[in-house]
């Protein structure tokens, strides 16, 4: 029954990280946008953490530069797993441990130009795994 | 059978599970009337316990430099002061620790939970929380001072008449209340009360006062290395010492029992607490940004402090 709470609560209360990977500040700003009044992500539980410890999302907006990737694994790799659950997978649905992709406005060939959300994986997917 | 209705005070009411449920409660309409009153919509009222919840059921990451121990003990043993806090406090005319519910134990108790965040913090060897605890230290100084003030003024406004002059029993207190009605009736208390207004958001690290988890500019500060069930821990105990202090204040300016019946009393406790907590917490989370961290310092060492001197000053001198 704990554990249906928490699974609950995970639904209830995601936690955004935010990094900045190269992007033009477009995507940044839409996403801050989203976070204000006039949206108000918040009344979804939506709170913009400033540590990737804390994080269940992290939102990584640019086309991930040379110099920043290396950041950007490691920021990756600090964020916690779920604890093993028995019905992990029903708890993040299709989003669970891959990577969502949308494009940006302003995107050149053979080039990404958009936000990369990271949904927490859950414990048998490692983020560093994943990417490198 | 004294025995099980003792476990029952510190368990279930006015302890533990009431503490935190009313923590819970406090928190989440200190959202929702935020967000309302900027125009939003806002979080469920439940927001803050799924939160706690959801970090119940992450894993804890333990920094490799992190003191191991302490870096997960001290956010356990704050919140177990900060229960044993609500212990002294009375709510309804309960008191689950009836013989030593003394306004400077109270003091002292409270600063300890700060503490507490500060060795954690400490131990976790990142230079953010690094900065975050230097500045809750400046928060600590700027809080204290006032916070003394108020407890020494209600101290002697109660005690005016006894024999030593002052009483620090908040049960003194409180016997003192029902006898002649509310502490903040009578003029001269009211720059006191203000100034402990002022000093419950500073104390519960409430919004424009935030500045040891300033989360854009250092990356929360101390809570910067904590995921997990610690990081549950630390914002339980951020939302029941919003709970312990506005109803710290309840029992210091406005008195206990109201009515003389148990129930309609818990009801008028609850409501004032949430009054208090409306006026001190979320009227200033929503007009104010967040102060720098000297401004925080100046604020609290000139005007609150200046009340609450003058409180002092004024219940001394028998106005």
């Amino acid at each position: 029954m704990f554990q249906k709470l928490i699974d609950k609560s995970m639904r209830k209360s995601p936690w955004i990280y935010h990094i900045n990977a190269g992007s033009c500040n477009g995507c940044d700003i839409e996403l801050v946008s989203v976070l204000t009044p006039r949206y108000d992500a918040e009344r979804f539980g939506f709170h913009l953490t400033g540590t990737p410890r804390q994080a269940d999302i992290v939102v990584v907006s640019g086309p991930i530069t040379m110099q920043s990737v290396d950041r950007l694994i490691r920021t990756l790799a600090q964020v916690p797993r779920r604890c093993r659950s028995r019905n992990a997978s029903s708890a993040w649905g299709p989003a669970r441990g891959q990577a969502m992709f949308s494009r940006g406005a302003s995107r050149s060939p053979g080039r990404w130009r958009g936000t990369l959300m990271w949904m927490s994986p859950s414990a048998d997917a490692r983020p560093s795994r994943r990417l490198s | 059978m004294q025995i099980l209705i003792q476990l029952f005070h510190i368990l279930v009411f006015p302890g533990l599970l009431f503490d935190v449920a009313m923590g819970v409660l406090l928190m989440g309409l200190n959202n929702k009337l935020v967000a309302r009153m900027q125009n939003r919509v806002g979080p469920p009222i439940l927001q803050p316990w799924y939160d706690f919840l959801k970090c119940c059921g992450k894993e804890t990451i333990v920094p490799a430099r992190a003191k191991r121990a302490v870096f997960l003990g001290a956010p356990f043993l704050g919140f177990v002061l900060l229960i044993s806090v609500s212990m002294f406090i009375p709510f309804a005319g309960f008191v689950p620790a009836a013989m030593g519910s003394d306004l400077v134990v109270i003091l002292y108790l409270l600063t300890f939970v700060s503490v507490c965040e500060i060795l954690g913090a400490a131990s976790s060897g990142s230079p953010f929380a690094g900065v975050g605890l230097s500045r809750e230290m400046v928060a600590m100084i700027s809080y204290e001072l006032p916070f003394v003030l108020v407890i020494l003024t209600v101290a002697r406004a109660a005690g005016a008449d006894q024999p030593s002059g002052a009483v620090f029993s908040l049960e003194g207190v409180l016997a003192f209340q029902e006898m002649n009605g509310p502490l903040l009736f009578s003029p001269a208390i009211i720059p006191a009360a203000i100034a402990m207004l002022f000093v419950i958001p500073c104390e519960t690290g409430m919004h424009p006062f935030d500045i040891a988890e300033a989360e854009t500019e250092i990356c929360e500060g101390m809570l910067a290395e904590y995921s997990g069930a610690p990081l549950a821990m630390y914002r339980l105990t951020h939302m029941v010492k919003v709970y312990t202090m506005s109803s710290l204040f309840v029992a210091m300016f406005l008195g206990n029992r109201f009515t003389g019946i148990v129930p309609v009393d818990i009801l008028i406790g609850i409501l004032l607490c949430i009054a208090v907590m409306f006026i001190s917490t979320a009227l200033p989370h929503a007009i104010c940004a967040r102060l720098k961290v000297e401004q925080v310092f100046h604020f609290y060492w000139t005007f609150v402090t200046g009340f609450a001197l003058a409180g002092l000053l004024l219940v001394w001198a028998g106005v």
